[in-house]
């Protein structure tokens, strides 16, 4: 056995588990609050994407500098999703699956929005540090999926932060926990609830652009991404943004070890079989309940 | 101070509460008290806007509140510490008092009012770093009531405090309710311990299956032969 092939494999592991932490945590945050899946995730990841395809392509901006435009651009969609399409349903007290069957459509909608306009080409952005690659001894990293690891943990960390150190933060921790007492302690929750919907979005947008850097762009992958979170989320204990990392960080070193291992192939089944068996020996969770 | 006029409270084809006519006036401690499902929870809910009457109104402070939003009435000065402590269980103790401090008035005193409920709960300065959920009931019960205090209410509204809580506790938390209402602070006190309950209150009321049929000083309820067989066992 190669050790350096087996530390390459881990270490690629963890940075994409990073970045799926980061896909995750939106759906997460959205949980936790909401109580509901929000199955359109990966297609808002989608949307971010071409946001900063089109940014990078028509005006050269540098993907890692365009969170400044899709974070605020998701949030804003997320707002208007839960404004227009889900306060109308939660107002009529309509069971849970049917916000969740909203959220499909969502995702349905804006997946063939994108092929309209986009078609169904596979995209790509190559900026100056494309094909870089660190090396370690004999160990190399590829350049981007480094930064994009590393912006993802700045991004978590700025949401701890938040969830931890600011008003509106404790509000939404206070909220996911027991929404009846938090109205109690005047948070006006219904409110709360819309911006958390947007955060959750404008975290897909912040993903989106450190992922278009490792990877490729196409209109179904939404769906793709959607299952990713999940299996994120479900690893991670639902509605636990520290779970979704470590979820995260669970599945990313998965696939890794499996495509190198076993056979790319087989790198999603792999992803399923951890799934399925912290399902079955910690239904809880990795983390279980977590502060945030 | 606070004036509930008919009010009339139905769970879907449930009523709960028929007719429930209550004040409380500035300074006053006023029981609420009855049997298991009388009603006593859903008044005090409706008080703070989780429920909403179907008819009769509500008024604090000479204006109308059943019919704005339930999360501006903690800035009005109603703080409601509810029926099972309802703490943020994965929250610390100091987040959760933060919590209680959350009404923009209540945010600017909060480091004072930090150190008042400290005074009045020692023992949680002590814990404040640890969840809420590991503490004891007794502990969560005056972490509720401390959360209550954060919001420097000019109305408190307790459900049973004492539920649960061994006889010293309870003895106790009676102790800290009496300095709470020396602070200047007015109580509605809904409990099951209804001995202590009148003895404490200034005025009380008698709920029964959702009505109100006695009404008095605290002291004269303790004597009077309904309460004494209905509720003191004797
Ligand atoms: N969520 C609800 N849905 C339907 N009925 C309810 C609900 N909550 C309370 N009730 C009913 O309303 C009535 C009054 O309940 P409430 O909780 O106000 O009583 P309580 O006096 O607080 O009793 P306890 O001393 O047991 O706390 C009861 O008959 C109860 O069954
Ligand atoms: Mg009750």
């Amino acid at each position: 056995m190669e050790w350096s092939i087996l530390f390459q494999t881990l270490i690629a592991g963890i940075m994409v588990g990073g970045l799926y932490g980061l896909i995750g945590m939106g759906m997460a945050i959205n949980f936790g609050v909401l109580r509901i899946i929000n199955l359109a995730q990966g297609e808002l990841l989608m949307v971010g994407m071409y946001v900063c395809y089109w940014l990078f392509t028509l005006y050269k901006l540098d993907p890692l500098l365009s969170p400044l435009i899709t974070v605020p651009f998701l949030f804003l969609l997320g707002v208007t999703i839960h404004r227009f399409l889900l306060t109308p349903l939660m107002r009529a007290r309509a069971p849970a699956e049917n916000q969740i069957l909203l959220t499909v459509g969502v995702g349905l909608v804006l997946t063939n929005l994108a092929l309209l306009m986009f078609t169904a080409n596979y995209r790509s952005v190559s900026t100056s540090y494309s094909t870089e690659l660190i090396s370690l001894g004999n160990l190399s990293v590829s350049l981007p999926l480094t930064l994009a690891f590393a912006f993802a943990l700045a991004i978590s960390g700025s949401l701890y932060l938040f969830l931890t150190k600011t008003e509106l933060g404790k509000a939404i921790r206070a909220t996911a926990q027991d929404p009846e007492a938090a109205l109690l302690m005047g948070v006006n929750v219904d409110r709360v609830s819309v911006i958390t919907f947007g955060i959750g979005a404008a975290l897909e947008g912040a993903a989106g652009s450190l992922l278009i850097i490792v990877y490729y762009l196409f209109p179904a992958l939404g769906g793709i991404f959607t299952l990713k979170a999940f299996i994120v989320v479900v690893l991670g204990g639902l509605g636990s943004t520290i779970g979704a990392l470590l979820g995260g960080l669970t599945l990313g070193i998965a696939e890794s070890l499996g495509a190198v291992y076993v056979s790319t192939g087989y790198k999603d089944a792999i992803g399923f079989i951890i799934f399925v068996l912290v399902l079955i020996f910690r239904p809880a969770g990795l983390v279980g309940r977590a502060r945030m | 101070m606070l004036k509930l006029t008919t009010i009339e409270v139905c769970y879907g084809d449930v009523q709960a509460l028929w007719g429930v006519s209550l004040e409380v006036h500035k300074g006053e401690v006023v029981a609420l008290v009855g049997a298991n499902g009388a009603g006593k929870t859903t008044t005090l809910k409706t008080i703070s806007g989780l429920l909403r009457p179907s008819s009769g109104k509500v008024e604090f402070l000479g204006k109308r509140i059943d019919t704005i939003p339930p999360y501006q009435l903690a800035d009005l000065g109603i703080a409601h510490v509810p029926e099972g402590r309802r703490l943020f269980p994965l929250m610390t103790v100091r987040e959760n008092l933060e919590m209680g401090s959350f009404p923009p008035d209540a945010r600017e005193k909060r480091e004072e009012s930090l150190e008042w409920v400290f005074q009045v709960f020692p023992i949680l300065k002590e814990r404040h770093k640890q969840l809420a959920e590991t503490l004891s009931g007794g502990e969560q019960q005056m972490l509720a009531i401390g959360r209550g205090l954060m919001a420097r209410p000019k109305l408190l509204l307790l459900d049973e405090p004492s539920l649960g809580l061994a006889p010293i506790l309870v003895k106790e938390i009676f102790e800290t309710i009496k300095a709470i209402s020396r602070e200047g602070v007015t109580l509605l006190l809904v409990e099951q311990n209804v001995q202590q309950a009148l003895g404490l209150a200034n005025r009380a009321y008698v709920l029964e299956n959702g009505r109100i049929v006695l009404e008095g000083a605290g002291k004269e309820l303790l004597e009077n032969d309904h309460v004494k067989r209905a509720y003191l066992g004797l």
